[in-house]
């Protein structure tokens, strides 16, 4: 069990169908950024294989075990890749590999299609959030859309998380509207949500967010790991490429769960329960 | 950084994408009108694009002829730009030229904000004025567009007495803004990725 790790965030600009030289971006990363201690790289979603792949995600798509040999000089790492399954469907998902195996694999559950998003047109959806346990911290992994359902980010502290992983391609919107020196509107809304959900739940939330451009889409960067009392332990700037790393500390988790931990007094049969009288069950 | 670095990175960073990914070297600014062309040049500036660039003067009535011309000058190493605002992309989608709209998700009152001034293509001043000038239809616009409020109620916004025309030109560009080229996203709704 380590004490503390260090989160290196590889905040990327990922190139369409470019697995290799995207791979080879994170392990720049990982070489760069890695200490003495224990370690894991988070990098974005599809970070392997450039976001809107549309029709190519048939041939980029890798399995988690491809993903672990590619990262293998990398050590402990999560990053987003469209993963092919056995049966043939590809989802949009996220691996923890280290040292060339697979710790976890999570499929992205909610695919957005609305707007300018066009996922379920590509990806399958997954149909489960799981905890996994790493170097001694448990650990939950969601990508970008996912994070924006409150019900799976409970589903994993209800699980006893102490890290939420959030693997994300989100684009940045309202230039013109954004405060505070801010390059895009739409990113202060993640960080919001960040510390309500770091605060609320007493978890470290570790948030990846590529940047770089797509056609006229421009990824907002902006990566960052908020503290288990919903403070910025460390950021990434809007926008450019970088690499950014964060300590965490066990001893950070039990201050701020003394003495009011939420997640202590909880009780997610009610809540179960409750969910399933919505969905007419039982 | 101001909001006009910002839109600067932004706009500069697809530029550059997109000349990277269509292997092209040259920039080609289609030249209709200086306010404009003036102020993509002095957003490319301050974004830090290194490419060089062209400026072709463009007819308002013309500017596919002008984008021709750059290429068959420069081949296929000229990515051509088209700096037309929001306001024209939007009502006069048929006259865009370009595989590139740099300064497409601005509006004309944007555009003047960032810029001092804006311009549109000389059919178009009389219907603009008519709906009760620049400030009335883009809030028009932006009503819509943006806000999501319906036909009807963004109208309200223009002077009844030029209202008609004015919707006509937006109702007769829905086909040609399914065709546009890549803009580089800024706001809410962006032509060729989330507003058709």
């Amino acid at each position: 069990m380590s004490d503390s790790i260090d989160v290196i965030l590889a905040q990327t600009a990922p190139r369409l169908r470019a697995t290799r030289d995207n791979a080879g971006d994170l392990l720049a990363a990982a070489e760069a950024a890695r200490g003495a201690g224990p370690s894991l790289l988070v990098a974005p979603e599809l970070a392997l294989s450039g976001y809107d792949l549309r029709d190519a995600a048939a041939e980029a798509a890798l399995t988690p075990e491809h993903v672990a040999a590619l990262l293998a000089p990398a050590g402990a790492a999560i990053a987003g890749f469209p993963e092919r399954a056995n049966d043939g469907a590809l989802y949009n998902s996220a691996a923890h590999v280290d040292g060339g195996r697979v710790v976890a694999v999570h499929r992205k559950v909610y695919l957005p299609t609305y707007g300018m998003f066009d996922e379920a047109r590509v990806f399958a959806p997954g149909d489960d959030v799981a905890a996994h346990d790493w170097s001694g911290w448990r650990i939950g992994m969601l990508v970008c859309e996912d994070y924006w359902h409150p019900g799976l980010v409970y589903a994993l502290a209800a699980q006893r998380i102490e890290l939420l992983v959030v693997l994300a391609a989100a684009p940045g919107r309202g230039v013109l509207e954004a405060e505070d020196g801010a390059r895009f509107a739409s990113w202060q809304t993640w960080r919001r949500m960040a510390e309500v959900y770091a605060r609320v739940l007493g978890i470290y939330v570790a948030l990846a967010n590529r940047t770089g451009v797509e056609d006229g889409v421009t990824f907002a960067g902006g990566s960052f790991v908020m503290s288990p009392d919903g403070r910025m332990v460390a950021s990434a700037p809007e926008g450019t490429p970088g690499t950014t790393v964060a300590r965490l500390e066990r001893a950070e988790l039990t201050r701020a769960r003394t003495p009011a931990w939420h997640g202590r007094d909880d009780r997610p049969l009610v809540v179960a329960r409750a969910l399933m009288r919505a969905e007419g069950i039982g | 950084m101001s909001r006009f670095d910002h839109v600067a990175a932004v706009v500069t960073g697809v530029v550059a994408t997109a000349a990277r990914d269509a292997r092209c070297g040259t920039l080609v600014v289609l030249d209709r009108a200086p306010p404009e062309t003036e102020l993509l040049l002095r957003l490319l500036g301050a974004g830090g694009c290194e490419l060089p660039l062209e400026r072709v003067p463009a007819a308002d009535d013309d500017p596919d002829a002008a984008a021709a011309a750059a290429r068959g000058r420069r081949g296929t190493d000229a990515l051509p730009l088209d700096p037309v605002n929001k306001t024209i992309a939007v009502l006069w989608p048929e006259l865009l030229a370009a595989p590139v709209l740099p300064l497409a998700d601005l509006y004309a009152t944007q555009v003047a904000a960032l810029g001092g001034s804006w311009s549109a293509p000389a059919q178009a001043y009389e219907i603009i004025e008519r709906a009760g000038g620049i400030q009335a239809v883009d809030r028009f616009l932006a009503a819509h567009l943006d806000e999501r409020r319906s036909l009807d109620e963004a109208s309200l916004h223009l002077d009844a007495r030029g209202r008609a025309p004015l919707r006509e030109r937006f109702e007769a560009g829905w086909w040609w803004r399914r065709r546009v080229g890549v803009v580089p996203k800024l706001g809410a709704r962006t032509l060729g990725i989330d507003l058709r």
